[in-house]
Formats: structure tokens, sequence, C-alpha cells
């Protein structure tokens, strides 16, 4: 009689347990809020994940992933991603019992563009003369910068970091570097160069 | 099984033996309900609406209210004498609201997020006269029809420059369920005419909990990539009237 009372017992506990969720644990819900979500970079950016929540006692440890191989800890956090790229924010939180959930967001970091700039010598070149073009106060926040394209303002290009060109004749030139550094940002700029000298000058057609 | 063939004939002469009578009752019910999955989403949509409320301009959208109790309604009929066999359908129902509007500039964000559970239940009842006219009790198991239904418009571009990666969905959507159910319920009444009672009846549903679908989708409005199963398991008190006829 105290075996079948027993098996009752523990029939009706189970069958609790199952439909009403009041015996049953809940896990906690993560939840934030990013701020700014999009940028250049460096970019910082602040977590504030104090809005999760316990559905029973309360949050005992609050876990931030950015994606980018660092981890905070704590309700609110700031980051600075200094790459371009897309990332993944992941909070995980703990409660009291040891339950656990987790959300993901997503940050995008925009590459930074580089800087274009040269210069040449000499200043006032004449027909028939090297005129060396130096591009190396070009740069770049995102690494190396991998190309340096010139044109010369009469069709004619070339590539390399320090070029050397002759004009045949004179007259105003626009010459424009545009670069290219390892992530594909690209920037350019121009400099009209004067060239002196010589009956025929170029007219651009 | 020697076992169950006296419990049979037991029930059998309970039934049949004595006066038999015919009971017909409706009962109105005031019904807690335990959603835990469905007040998950509630407070997460009320989180998300406090932080936008302090950021935004204008009145803030009001929170929306939980899910905790609701009304339902019973229809009933019984046969037999001091141990009766009988057939009843019950319907639950809860539901819940918010609405409201951010505004920036000449920028009006409308918020409008509903959520309602009901429940359909077809069982047989076995009950117990304990004092005839006044005291009974039953048990009933029977098949359950749920129907959770969620409607939301909010805005996907918030009047701040904080960005949430939980919004709620934007939705106009049934979802459906079933699967067994029982009850065990208390009726106190007292006669009030020739063959008609009333009285006071508590029970308690055991409804194991199920995750409701539509289509290929499941209710899932945290977000969390795992369905929300929803459970009517709860108490309810409820006025009943109750009609007896002499076979």
């Amino acid at each position: 009689m105290k075996k079948i009372l027993l098996i009752g017992c523990a029939l009706a506990a189970l069958i609790l347990g199952g439909c009403t969720p009041k015996f049953q644990t809940l896990p906690p819900e993560a939840l934030f809020a990013i701020r700014p979500s999009v940028g250049v970079a460096p970019l910082n950016v602040v977590c504030d994940g104090s809005l999760s929540f316990a559905e029973k006692g309360k949050l005992v440890e609050y876990i931030w992933d950015f994606g980018d191989g660092t981890r905070a800890l704590g309700p609110i956090v700031s980051h600075t991603y200094r790459q371009g790229g897309t990332y993944r924010v992941t909070l995980e939180v703990y409660d009291e019992q040891g339950l656990s959930s987790r959300r993901v967001s997503q940050v995008e970091v925009q590459f930074a563009l580089p800087t274009a700039s040269f210069s040449y010598a000499p200043w006032r070149p004449g027909t028939g003369e090297t005129i060396w073009f130096d591009a190396s106060t070009s740069t770049t926040p995102n690494g190396k910068i991998v190309e340096y394209r010139w044109s010369f303002g009469n069709g004619d290009w070339d590539v390399g970091e320090k070029v050397g060109y002759m004009y045949w004749y004179g007259g105003a030139y626009p010459v424009t570097l545009t670069i290219v550094d390892e992530v594909g940002a690209t920037a350019q700029v121009t400099q009209v160069i004067e060239v002196q000298g010589g009956p025929g000058c170029y007219t651009g057609q | 099984m020697r076992l169950i063939g006296v419990g049979l004939v037991v029930l059998a002469v309970g039934v049949a033996g004595g006066a038999m009578s015919l009971s017909v009752g409706s009962s109105a019910h005031w019904v807690l309900f335990d959603l835990p999955s469905l007040n998950t989403f509630v407070r997460l949509a009320n989180q998300t609406l406090a932080f936008v409320n302090e950021r935004a301009g204008g009145d803030p959208v009001p929170p929306i209210p939980e899910l905790r109790h609701g009304v339902g309604l019973k229809l009933a009929e019984a046969l037999g004498g001091v141990v009766r066999v009988g057939l009843q359908m019950a319907v639950a129902s809860v539901n819940t609201r918010t609405q409201g509007s951010w505004t920036t500039g000449e920028t009006s964000h409308p918020v409008d997020i509903s959520l309602e559970a009901s429940l359909v239940a077809f069982s047989i009842e076995l009950s117990l006269v304990l004092v005839p006219d006044v005291l009974t009790a039953g048990v009933s198991v029977g098949w359950g029809s749920s129907r959770v239904i969620y409607r939301c418009a909010f805005p996907r571009t918030l009047p701040t420059d904080w960005s949430l990666p939980f919004l709620p969905k934007n939705e106009d959507t049934t979802y459906t369920g079933s699967g067994p159910l029982g009850a065990i319920a208390v009726g106190l009444s007292l006669p009030v005419g020739q063959g008609i009672s009333a009285g006071l009846e508590v029970g308690f549903r055991l409804a194991p909990a199920w995750v409701p679908t539509s289509g290929a989708a499941v209710l899932d409005l945290n977000a969390d990539g795992l369905g929300d199963s929803v459970g009517f398991s709860g108490l309810w008190l409820g006025i009943t009237v109750q009609m007896e006829f002499n076979l």
C-alpha cells in the first residue's frame, strides 16, 4: 500500500512538473543595445546589457564577445574596433542558478580611407626635363599601400611609389595619383604641373 | 486485470445504481493562466519599449500587461447516480495589447502589439456526488485545441541612435496547436428551484505545453531560434448553474 502511495505521489509530481511551468526552471533572457552599430574605424561602441533579466532571481554574470577576439565582463561595456569589417557581438548572461542565454547583434565597421599625397621636383620643369614624382608621403590606416598609379594628364600613365616622367610640350598638366591599400580602400589627389617652354604647347586634344 | 474488472463493475453500479439523473450545466470562469514563454516575450517587448521611451520624444508607449488571468466558459452534461459520466466543452482565453507612437520632428513611429491565447477543450468527465445536490468532485480527460494570435506593428527604424538586436517581429499570425489535457474540479451548489441549482466551482486544468505552429513556422516570439511552448495549466474559479432531470 505504501509503495502504491509513493508511486502515485511520484507520478503526480512528474505530471505536475511537466504540466505546470511554475515548477520548471526558466532561463534568463539576454537583451542589449549598441551605439553606434555602423561607423568608420577606429569605432568606439557602447554596449548596454542592463536590459537583460532573469525570470527568477537575478543575473550574476554578463559576458561580452566582440567578434574580434576580445571579450569583456559587466552589464555596460565599451570597445574600440580598429579594423574595418562586420563583427558579431554576443552577450551571454547567467543567473544565480547557473542558467544562461545569449543574444547576437552585428557591428559594421567601415574601413578608414587612406590619404594620397605626392611631391615632385623640379617644381618649374621645362620640356624635355625629367620630373621626379614621389608618393611616399601617402598614408593609410589599413596596413600598407599596395598600388600607386600615376596619370600624367596627357594619356600617359605609370605605376610605382616614385616615378620619373618627361613632357615634350609645355603646358598645364593635371597629374593624378591614385593609391590602393591592402584592404582595397582607395584615394586620389591631383596637382597641376606647369611645364615651361616650347612653342608646341599641349592642349589636351 | 482483476482489479480493473472490479473497478469497472463498481463504476457501472455507481452510475446505474440508485436514482439515475441527467444533469446539464454551464459555468462562467475566472481563469488563472501561467504562460511563461508568452510573458517572457511581453517582458522583452516591455524592456525594449522602456529603453526607447527614455530616449524618444513624445508620449511614452505604455508597457504591455502580462498574461495572467482571463475568462472561460464550460458546458457540461452528465448521466448517472452517485457516480456520473458525462461530456463537457470548455473555452478559456486571455489577451493583452499596447498601442502608442513615438514622434521625432514630423516623423511618427507607431507601435501596436497584441497577443491573445485561447483554448477549446472537449473532455469526458467522471464525477462523484459527495453530498447530493450540494457537493460534487470530478475528474476529466480530453483533448484541447489552442490558438495564439500575435499581431504586431513595430518601427524598424527607431527614434534613437541606439541599435537593438531584439525588436518585436512585425506579423499578423495565428498559431495553433493541440494536445491532451485533464482537469479536476470541485463544485458547491445550492438548489434555487425545482431541479435547478447554482453555486461555485473551483478546478485545476493540467495541460502539457506544446509549441503552436502556423504552417511551417513555429511560435518563436523571443527570437532565440527555439519554439515557444504554450501550456494552459491553471486554476479556475467559476459560477455554475445546473439543471437536473430525474430519469
